[in-house]
């Protein structure tokens, strides 16, 4: 405590000590200064009285509320490590978050503990969020999941840096004629894709629509309506909150459910704010507001005159008479963008404007399918975006449904060769995650080859074969050819180059293979994976500075990195540095979920020199996965070795590849069996 | 065995304990509000206390002793509570952002803007670190004298002597009426 805390706390207590009525004189004389004096009487007018209570009743609801959502930044949620709160909606706190898988930065939105609690409401919003999930779009922020931890309900999306259209009109003022229907178009052409999907918006306004480098991306898509049908706050008029009325169409306000034509009406509102910068329904109270959507015809004079026709079809207060699709509403804003004029439609009776609206459906169609002889079945794309979405989660699981995905988008549409070449893709890699069969492999490589057949352009076919040329047949001179065609097909996609950088690795060529994944990375700077690469490239180099320095630079981007923090700890164990491996290998076991890390616990023990404990150790680990090949070595124990590699080569398993090149197996280069290994294996 | 274990396992830092204790008196808090007391009046000590409970009763303690345990506790339950307190508050400035219960107020009396006091002590921690901290575990962890005393290797004597002038400093800080 400073010398000057002392001096009041001495001050203090000695006066305490003192009647009531000699305090103030008694600290007057002993204080050295007067501020001194000043503060400690002060302190003495406020001393507490021995019985007051110690604290206060608690509020659980508002704890539970805290303690359930608040406290997240900086924890674990799932895959995701939660960071800063960006900001705090009706639905829920959205803060960033890195998926420690990739290191990529993610929005995560934490369902209140509130809304949590109705188990309905919580399987609606499971659903919905998967099929969120599904409906990929350039201009709607993308879910990428939806999960749950210890009771806290989150959906994790894309995401994005910019402003709402909100923030943006209130910023700078309305947006420019060409902006708006560039933000038009974006929308209208999401809501396109969502409809035909089965899915309204149904709370479209410029809250959930962000402008970003991008373009204009909707967000909530579909989720509104949760609160819509369970929240007794939100079947009245006066709950509902006062800035999504203004975006109701009037038979929403009328007590009808969301259809594609409200959208269409809070597309056309959102629009007009955007081009005038001024509100169009908002009044001073909900049912002022409700009021004015229903019976007020909005004021169009500071509108451009090519956008009125439009705006007033968006706008009309009979469903009807509106835009049927938000296809049409597209195309209309595309003949704007191009100069065309519009033609009013107002006159036309509800009838024929349907008629109109179902005969330019019929030519949308018709142009559609005479552009594209082979436009896929809209089934088959559903599916196929779904095994996409599955196949980059890059899970065991998330894997496996990506080939279910992906062979249903086949089955659908037979002639659709990027479901074939997919499905190659996904069950090529099924190995990599675990998953041994060699039927996989074989479907794998029959569906490669139909994907060829049809389109023998398509880069993800031979990326396909390629790996299992490369990490199931062993076959280097037929895979490096494929891995060839495939870079030279995609040259711009990091896949290929990837692959094809691994595949190098393993034939001891570091340089090329450095060149592959580094070119990889620039394609695809944010995501972990080759970064993470060009570290396993220096481990198989024995080039342990250089692996030890990429993986800092891994680090450096996410410190949490479970991954990264294990390949450092091998590099401890491999380099004899075998205290800071034991040490930094425990700190990771004490985190959740890195069960598998304990086989460099038993390695580092045994490089130790501690035998027993290392023994101990593997007892404990084979628990959850069996003891690896090179903790046989570390143990001294080179025939177990062996074995276990000779189990793995005619279990095929995909690591057998890089055998030659793997400096955990340097003690057993003289070995005759080994040899023999390595000489099944094509090398 | 059980050596191996605890050699697997180092001694948990504060940051580790935190989800623990979280997980903890949420779900404490939830059992509470599911006896629907009206009127009950449960105290952050107590509910602290009563996780310590809890959690050392299951036969896996991680942390040093009890007065670890209440002292991490109490760290989080400041912050736990000064964070609900601003969120009460910023609902309260911006009325639909957030859910404000109908009849909260006769619910959930809120006799204490633990806001303040968590500014408050945030200005305490720079003037007399020693008096914050006592503060933090006596108020907030609910620890006893002598715990507190053993828990800052001082003596009794001495926390008595800095709980009172922080409490003193915090009714002078917080206005009147705030039985600190």
């Amino acid at each position: 405590m400073s010398p000057r805390w002392q001096a009041i706390e001495r001050l203090f207590h000695a006066a305490l000590e003192r009647p009531v009525s000699q305090r103030e004189s008694f600290v007057r004389t002993e204080a050295e200064d007067q501020q001194l004096a000043a503060e400690v009487l002060a302190l003495l007018d406020a001393a507490p009285s021995e019985d007051a209570p110690l604290t206060q009743p608690l509020d659980l609801h508002g704890l539970m509320e805290a303690l359930g959502s608040a406290f997240l930044s900086g924890k674990q949620l799932g895959h995701y490590r939660v960071g800063d709160l960006l900001g705090e909606g009706g639905m829920g706190l959205v803060y960033r978050a890195i998926d420690q898988r990739d290191g990529s930065t993610v929005a995560i939105k934490i369902l209140p503990p509130g809304q949590a609690m109705h188990p309905n409401r919580l399987e609606r919003f499971r659903r919905e969020a998967r099929a969120m999930a599904a409906l990929r779009h350039p201009a709607v922020i993308c879910i990428h999941e939806a999960g749950s931890e210890d009771g806290v309900h989150y959906l994790v999306m894309e995401y994005l840096e910019g402003e709402t259209l909100r923030q943006r009109v209130q910023r700078a003022g309305p947006l420019s004629a060409e902006e708006t229907i560039e933000c038009g178009l974006a929308i209208s052409s999401a809501l396109e894709m969502a409809h035909l999907a089965g899915i309204t918006h149904r709370d479209l306004k410029p809250e959930n629509v962000m402008l970003t480098p991008a373009g204009p991306k909707v967000l909530d898509f579909g989720l509104a309506h949760l609160d819509e049908r369970d929240s007794p706050q939100r079947t009245t008029l006066d709950g509902v909150l006062a800035g999504t009325v203004a975006y109701l169409a009037p038979e929403q306000i009328e007590g009808s459910p969301g259809t594609p034509q409200s959208d269409i009406f809070a597309l056309g509102v959102l629009l007009y704010e955007a081009v005038t910068g001024q509100t169009l329904f908002q009044r001073a109270n909900p049912i002022a507001t409700a009021r004015a959507i229903l019976h007020e015809s909005p004021d169009y004079r500071s509108v451009p005159l090519t956008m009125r026709p439009l705006l007033r079809r968006c706008l009309a207060k009979s469903a009807r008479r509106r835009y049927q699709s938000a296809g049409l509403l597209r195309a209309d804003l595309e003949k704007i963008k191009s100069g065309t004029r519009l033609v009013e439609h107002r006159a036309l009776p509800w009838m024929a404007a349907g008629v109109v609206a179902a005969l330019a459906v019929l030519a949308v169609v018709w142009l559609v399918h005479s552009r594209f002889p082979r436009r896929p079945d809209p089934r088959a794309i559903a599916n196929f975006r779904l095994g996409e979405y599955h196949w980059n989660r890059r899970t065991p699981e998330s894997m496996r449904k990506s080939v279910d995905y992906f062979r249903q988008a086949s089955t659908m549409d037979p002639s659709f060769a990027p479901a074939f070449g997919w499905l190659a893709e996904s069950l090529a890699m099924l190995p990599e995650y675990g998953v041994q069969d060699r039927r996989n492999t074989e479907a794998a490589r029959q569906a490669a080859e139909r994907a060829i057949q049809l389109d023998p352009k398509l880069y993800i076919a031979h990326v396909a074969l390629a790996w299992i040329f490369f990490s199931y047949d062993w076959n280097w001179a037929a895979a490096e050819p494929e891995f060839r065609k495939a870079v030279a097909l995609a040259p711009n996609e990091a896949l290929p180059h990837q692959r094809y950088g691994l595949g190098l690795i393993s034939r001891g060529r570091f340089k090329e293979a450095e060149a592959e994944l580094v070119r990889a990375q620039q394609l695809e700077p944010f995501a972990m994976l080759p970064m993470i690469n060009l570290a396993e490239l220096w481990f198989y180099a024995s080039r342990f500075d250089l692996e030890e320095a990429q993986l800092r630079k891994v680090l450096d981007r996410d410190p949490g990195y479970v991954l990264a923090r294990a390949m450092l700890a091998k590099v401890d164990i491999i380099t004899g540095r075998s205290k800071e491996a034991i040490a930094e290998v425990r700190r990771l076991l004490a985190m959740p979920e890195t069960a598998m890390w304990c086989t460099e616990l038993t390695e580092a023990y045994a490089r130790d020199g501690q035998r027993d404990l290392a023994l101990k150790q593997m007892a404990v680990c084979s628990l959850s996965r069996p003891p690896l090949p090179t903790t046989f070595i570390y143990l001294g124990q080179p025939r177990r070795a062996i074995a276990t590699l000779e189990e793995w080569y005619s279990n095929r398993v995909p690591y057998v590849a890089y055998l030659n090149v793997d400096p955990d197996y340097l003690p057993l280069r003289g070995d005759p069996d080994f040899k023999k290994l390595l000489k099944e294996v094509g090398f | 065995m059980l050596e191996f274990k605890k050699m697997a396992k180092p001694a948990a830092t504060t940051d580790d304990l935190f989800p623990l204790v979280y997980a903890e008196l949420r779900r404490l808090a939830a059992a509470y509000l599911r006896r629907e007391q009206r009127g009950l009046t449960l105290q952050p000590t107590a509910l602290v206390h009563e996780a310590y409970l809890q959690l050392s009763s299951n036969g896996e303690a991680i942390w040093q002793d009890r007065a670890h345990f209440l002292a991490t506790a109490a760290v989080a339950m400041r912050q736990v509570l000064a964070l609900q307190a601003r969120r009460r508050k910023a609902a309260k400035r911006t009325p639909g952002l957030a859910a404000v219960p109908m009849d909260g107020d006769i619910r959930d009396p809120v006799l204490w803007d633990y806001d303040e006091l968590d500014q408050a002590l945030d200005r305490l921690q720079n003037e007399a670190p020693e008096l914050c901290r006592v503060v933090e575990i006596r108020y907030f962890g609910g620890m006893s004298v002598e715990e507190a005393a053993a828990h800052l290797n001082v003596s009794p004597r001495t926390v008595k002597r800095h709980w009172m002038l922080a409490r003193a400093w915090l009714n002078r800080e917080l206005g009147p009426g705030h039985p600190a």
